[in-house]
């Protein structure tokens, strides 16, 4: 205990806090702590929650004390509110339980037979009997939680928040708070308040009566007049992103009292708020104890998690240094290649796994549900990179579960009813897509998965539930994932002749459900040849990845970034809705026109909209703006090339105009002019980059093919 | 006085060693007087003293949680008044002589941290390093003034089932007295897979790797430490034996060590050094081991002939395959980044001869060569009854082991011409999945029921095979038998052993096999470039050749470097390797 501290003057200071802390609600005065502490005194309340918000308004230097120190400063408040109690009662109330009674009736018995004045140590009430409620703290909103790992001696005494999974509970069993005995001599009421997990009974009677006639009273322990509390021990393990590589999740004990028990389950992930306490031994036991002190940690408010409280802790951290580090330019080139930067290459794919881990907005309204989540599928020749995508996606995601076509059956993937090892209850078990929900189900070999379990998928990947009827349980389970599939071709290699379903052997309805298809194949070309050549043998060389143009972004600040994203919802601008409805059709006619491997449906529409709000999601905004829904066409439109490309199929660069030539024809139609940027436009939906358009429009103006106005926005068949 | 105490280790006790820690330490870093501290045998345990200092080797098989002890505490002498402060460093139970009284301070303020480690035998220790450590074991000398020294009546660890008792209450006699009576017993054999251990053959079944090996487990009370010790690391520890049966009764009430076994099963040590070492070779010296390795490096020329002359006539006169089990040999991962590892190479052997216990009679003469290796026949009922992957125990909070829990660098032999047809349970299919993902990524999930974390492990495998093995390796190669030397095989194990009985043959090539593993290499500039321009030209040639071909290779090319006693990558061996692995591929 510090020195100088004036416990009087605090005691004054917590009085006042509590009768004058108030709230302005509109025009009146909330007094919070006293309409709490009124209900206490009328029995209708049974626990005083301080918060260290208010109290930090109130007297900073208070609440530092209280923090840490704070199990004196509990006991400090307790005391305050029970001298508070009797002024802010205001009718008779009747007694509830026996111990009310015994309450009572000891009030009035003390009242008749003591003179006032008289202080008998023996007999006096312990406060903690006639207490019929707790104080609990809560933590400052903005106290960081600690990990398991740096609860240190140094933490004894003071309040702290700690985050954990609970791999144990106990049953919730009564413990004893005062022990009341009577004397079989004398019938005088004895009363010993145990602080700890077990205590020495009492056995002499200490009464003056006892004592005086040496009479040798023997004290019975009686049950109904002693006070119990509820009591759980449940036990918290470090979450698995906590562990340094290559140790020992740890874990910590945590004592539940009264209304603190039963707020979690094995399996849960909570956050608690205690005091770190050393567990108290008596008699013989404290003795011998010798060296080693064991602690705990007393609840004080004990929250299970979701999901989304998770991110909202995370989203705090991002300093503004952080922030500047990702959102400068061409941040979003520098988050993909962020993405597994020991993969060479890809760029659009891992843009695209890039938005698959920000995914669109969900749309709910009138019970039309509309998924948000993005999902892709891989596929490639053997070797190429596909599984260690995926393993990174899996690290990266908050929310991630990995697993194969082939090693998962249904109930692994959906859902499985287990047998409860503890209490033989039958108990329904998430698979991988329940387990990931609001995250992302990475599948590798997606091709292999039995017939059976792909109907599951379907439900999933459109609906984002699972429906279950087994063993007598009947529920439909969220499934909100997006899903990353990776599938080797059929026969070995891709064939670009055949269409993908004839390719991966998967169902039509199946793939029109992924939003993006990819096909990574791997040719060769000198260049890149021999840039992997030197990257492979740095890596060989220097037994570290090699200096890049770029330092890839952390992965614990790319996830906490990702967390940030998820708490906008961008909409669509109405101007913006036609552009979007013209690119479809124009889509639509294409995939009518040519002959299409790849298929085209509604799904497609919907699959802009998605990639174009995870897009304006990346950014932060608020609304989606045209660049995004160009990039996401753009991303379509590759997406589709990789799927037709021909093999074999040299000279790049001429194709490329003249592919930009002919759209460019096909958009005058019968007009001899044509805007310059409807050009632009139509180009970069279909993948192609400004400079690449620009310089084609220059070439053929050279070749005498078309005139450019001045104003270089209109373009002149001659 | 201080320079002469400091001279005799045997000596130092916990008190001197806190006093002058920094004279301790830097003596310690004396390979002489790191050596003049006897090496725990378990063969004379009776004779260590309470608070000794020994020297143990080990792998950290589990972390406990940490644990508060009390720094400081104060003695009053009850009749003279006198009070003297006194450390609770290096100590489990508090000394405190009759007549004396102690207290310490009630806030907890003198707390401290301690880490508490578990630590095994290093498992799959081959009997040739554990014979050479039986030589070496200087016997404790008995020290008559050492237990007095330390101002307690200490016990002895062999007589600790009688006397202490009458400083126990009731209910601790009974449960030190049913405990001496497991220790009676013949040991039971295996308690069911369910129960937590209760005796030291059940915590050797629970906690070790491989069943069935001998030595000692301790628990490591690390006072310094810091998370480079991680687990599955080898170490070497210095520290005070504390075996005191008053532990138990300390420790009884404490949740966390509820479940711990009582310090006559597994003794504690205090640790005053922990040193992770690379390699457990005792031919090697793990002080100095540059310039020792740098010895046995000359040697490699003669080392890999010896090799050679065994292995031909062995792998049916397949040169090619020799020269990967000798790669297969000195492989070890480098470099980890992200889900890249490199310098893994796991071999799958198939077209085996059809002999019986060609594998077993193989692995015998592998065992002689490599410190730490392991041979498992892959039968159903194996897979079905040996859990492979290490997993959380909830009820007695300890971390069960699985047969993947291995220290870096061991040699696990897998023999699948042993497997039947039949039905893999729940256990085998688990088993199958953590060998198979071990063999893509080199490391483990290890099962905290609540989630999975994964380990790094570092394992060089051998499958052997009748047909191609169900496991995917890094390199596959069927054995091109030479009808000869499959006609003189019993033969030739016969005469692999009797050559193997030259000592100094014997030892070259152990000293080379490790010193190799650990040796560095480089690729120059000039090498680099041809590298790159064999590459492109293999793509043009091929377009199936990808990266992760090329990075077999370059580990190939390192692997035969270093085979050749060299260091540094020429493009004469860069060839070489590019021939090894074509005509490789050109087999399957």
């Amino acid at each position: 205990m510090a020195q100088g501290h004036d416990y009087p003057r605090e005691r004054e200071l917590i009085r006042t806090f509590l009768t004058e802390f108030n709230v302005q609600e509109g025009r009146r005065k909330i007094f919070k702590y006293v309409d709490t502490i009124t209900k206490i005194a009328h029995r209708e309340e049974v626990s005083l929650i301080v918060e260290l918000d208010d109290l930090n308004q109130y007297n900073p230097e208070l609440c530092d004390f209280v923090q840490q120190n704070a199990r004196t400063y509990t006991k400090l408040i307790s005391d305050v509110v029970f001298e508070m109690l009797p002024t802010l009662r205001d009718r008779e109330v009747p007694c509830k339980d026996t111990l009310d009674v015994y309450i009572q009736h000891r009030l009035i018995m003390e009242q008749r037979l003591r003179q006032p004045g008289e202080n008998d140590s023996h007999n006096q009430f312990p406060p903690e009997l006639m207490r019929r409620y707790e104080v609990f703290l809560r933590n400052l909103s903005g106290a960081k939680s600690i990990p398991i790992r740096e609860v240190r001696a140094g933490h004894v005494g003071s309040l702290l928040t700690v985050r954990g999974i609970v791999t144990r509970c106990t049953e919730v069993k009564p413990i004893l708070v005062v022990a009341t005995y009577t004397c079989d001599q004398c019938g005088a009421e004895t009363y010993q308040p145990v602080k700890s997990l077990s205590f020495m009974p009492l056995h002499k009677c200490p009464s003056d009566e006892c004592r005086v006639n040496r009479s040798g009273g023997r004290l019975t322990l009686q049950t109904r007049g002693s006070k119990f509390i509820k009591f759980q021990e449940i036990r918290i393990q470090e979450h698995s992103d906590q562990v340094p590589v290559g140790h020992i999740p740890r874990s910590l004990t945590i004592y539940c009292k009264a209304e603190m028990t039963r707020q979690c389950m094995p399996g849960d992930h909570i956050a608690a708020t205690g005091i770190f306490l050393p567990l108290l031994k008596s008699g013989f036991k404290q003795m011998a104890q010798g060296l080693i002190t064991e602690h705990f940690l007393e609840a004080h408010r004990v929250v299970c998690l979701t999901k989304t409280d998770e991110e909202e802790q995370q989203k705090n951290d991002l300093t503004d240094e952080e922030m500047s580090e990702i959102s400068g330019n061409n941040f979003y080139n520098k988050l993909a290649a962020s993405i597994a930067p020991e993969i060479y290459g890809h760029e659009d794919v891992k843009k695209a796994l890039l938005l698959l881990l920000i995914g669109g907005v969900n749309q709910n309204q009138g019970g039309m549900k509309i998924r948000g989540s993005i999902n892709i599928c891989l596929m490639g020749d053997p070797g190429v990179a596909k599984s260690q995508l995926l393993g990174f996606i899996n690290r990266v995601a908050v929310r991630s579960q990995y697993t194969t076509g082939r090693g998962s059956s249904g109930v692994g993937l959906t859902a499985a009813v287990m047998k409860d090892p503890l209490t033989g209850e039958m108990t329904l078990e998430g698979g991988a897509l329940v387990l990931a929900d609001r995250g992302v189900c990475c599948i590798d070999e997606f091709d292999k998965m039995a017939d059976a379990d792909r109907t599951a998928i379907h439900e999933v990947m459109e609906q984002q539930t699972i429906s279950i009827a087994k063993a007598g349980i009947m529920t439909t389970l969220n499934a909100r994932v997006s899903i990353l599939a990776a599938a080797n071709p059929a026969y070995g290699r891709y064939n670009p002749r055949r269409t993908i379903e004839q390719n991966i052997q998967l169902p039509a309805a199946l793939l029109s459900r992924f939003d993006l298809l990819w096909l990574i194949q791997d040719k060769p070309e000198r260049d890149n040849d021999l840039r992997l050549a030197q990257h492979v043998i740095f890596v060989h060389q220097n037994s570290k990845q090699p200096p890049q143009q770029f330092t890839p972004i952390d992965i614990k600040l790319m996830r906490r970034y990702l967390a940030l994203t998820q708490n906008i919802a961008p909409t669509v601008p109405v101007e913006l809705c036609d552009y979007m409805v013209e690119a479809y059709v124009a889509i639509r006619r294409d995939a009518r026109n040519n002959a299409d491997m790849t298929f085209t449906s509604p799904r497609i529409l919907l699959g802009i909209v998605r990639l174009s709000t995870a897009l304006a999601k990346l950014r932060l905004s608020e609304e989606v703006e045209k660049s995004d829904i160009q990039e996401a066409l753009r991303l379509m439109e590759m997406s589709k090339a990789s799927l037709s490309q021909q093999p074999g199929q040299g000279g790049r660069q001429r194709s490329t105009r003249d592919r930009i030539f002919t759209l460019v024809q096909e958009l005058a139609g019968t007009a001899k002019s044509v805007q310059m940027s409807d050009v632009v436009d139509a180009c970069t939906n279909k993948g192609f980059k400004p400079t690449e358009v620009h310089e084609t429009i220059e070439e053929y103006e050279q070749l005498n093919v078309w005139q450019i106005n001045a104003a270089r926005t209109k373009i002149t068949f001659v | 006085m201080e320079n002469s105490a400091l001279e005799c280790v045997q000596s130092w006790n916990a008190d001197f060693v806190e006093n002058n820690l920094k004279d301790c330490l830097e003596k310690l870093s004396d390979y002489e007087t790191w050596q003049k501290i006897s090496l725990y045998s378990v063969t004379h345990s009776h004779q260590y003293k309470e608070g000794q200092l020994v020297r143990i080797q080990g792998m950290i098989q589990d972390m406990h949680n940490p644990e508060y002890y009390v720094s400081k505490y104060t003695v009053c002498n009850k009749t003279t008044g006198t009070k003297i402060v006194r450390s609770g460093k290096y100590r489990d139970v508090m000394r405190v002589e009759p007549g004396e009284s102690a207290r310490c301070a009630k806030d907890g303020k003198d707390a401290r941290e301690r880490q508490n480690l578990f630590c095994i035998p290093i498992p799959a220790l081959n009997k040739w390093v554990l014979d050479i450590h039986k030589q070496n074991v200087a016997l404790p000398e008995i020290q008559k003034e050492f237990g007095q020294s330390q101002g307690m009546k200490r016990k002895e660890m062999d007589e600790d089932d009688d006397d202490e008792e009458m400083v126990c209450e009731d209910s601790f006699k009974e449960a030190k007295k049913t405990e001496v009576r497991i220790e009676n017993e013949a040991p039971t054999s295996s308690a069911s897979e369910n129960q937590s251990p209760q005796n030291l053959d059940d915590i050797k079944n629970f906690s070790f790797p491989i069943k069935n090996v001998e030595g000692q487990p301790f628990y490591l009370k690390v006072y310094e430490y810091d998370q480079s010790t991680v687990m599955n690391s080898m170490v070497e520890v210095v520290g005070f034996l504390s075996a005191d049966p008053a532990i138990s009764y300390v420790e009884d009430d404490i949740e966390e060590n509820r479940m711990k076994l009582p310090a006559s099963l597994i003794p504690r040590l205090h640790v005053v050094c922990l040193k992770n070492v690379e390699h457990c070779n005792p031919l090697l010296p793990s002080f100095n081991f540059l310039s020792a390795a740098a010895l046995a490096f000359a040697n490699a020329q003669a080392a890999m002939c010896d090799l050679k002359i065994i292995f031909t006539p062995l792998l049916l006169g397949d040169k090619l395959a020799v020269d990967f089990l000798i790669c297969n040999l000195l492989s070890k991962v480098f470099v980890r980044k992200d889900v890249t590892q490199l310098g893994h190479l796991s071999l799958n052997f198939h077209e085996v001869p059809k002999m019986t216990g060609y594998v077993e009679k193989f692995y015998s003469i592998l065992e002689q060569l490599v410190t730490k290796s392991h041979y498992f026949p892959l039968t159903i009922e194996g897979l079905n009854s040996t859990p492979f992957v290490p997993k959380k125990d909830y009820t007695c909070d300890k971390l069960r082991s699985g047969l993947l829990q291995l220290s870096q660098g061991t040699f696990l032999v897998f023999d699948e011409t042993k497997m039947t047809v039949g039905q893999l349970l729940d256990l085998g299919t688990r088993n199958v999945m953590a060998l198979k993902s071990f063999l893509e990524r080199q490391e483990v999930q290890y099962d905290f029921q609540f989630y999975a974390t994964p380990f790094q492990t570092d394992l060089s495998i051998i499958i052997f095979s009748e047909k191609k093995s169900l496991f995917e390796c890094d390199a596959r190669v069927p054995l091109e038998s030479d009808p000869e030397a499959v006609k003189v095989l019993e033969a030739s194990f016969e005469a692999a052993v009797m050559y193997l009985r030259n000592d100094e043959v014997i030892t070259r090539i152990r000293r080379f096999l490790t010193a190799a593993q650990l040796a560095n290499y480089e690729i120059p500039e000039i090498v680099q470039t041809i590298v790159q321009e064999d590459f492109v030209g293999m793509r043009q040639r091929d377009k199936n050749f990808t990266g992760d071909d090329l990075h077999m290779m370059l580990n190939l090319a390192r692997l035969l470097t270093l085979s050749t006693g060299a260091q540094t990558l020429t493009a004469e061996i860069w060839k070489q390797a590019c021939a090894m692995e074509w005509a490789r591929r050109a087999r399957l």
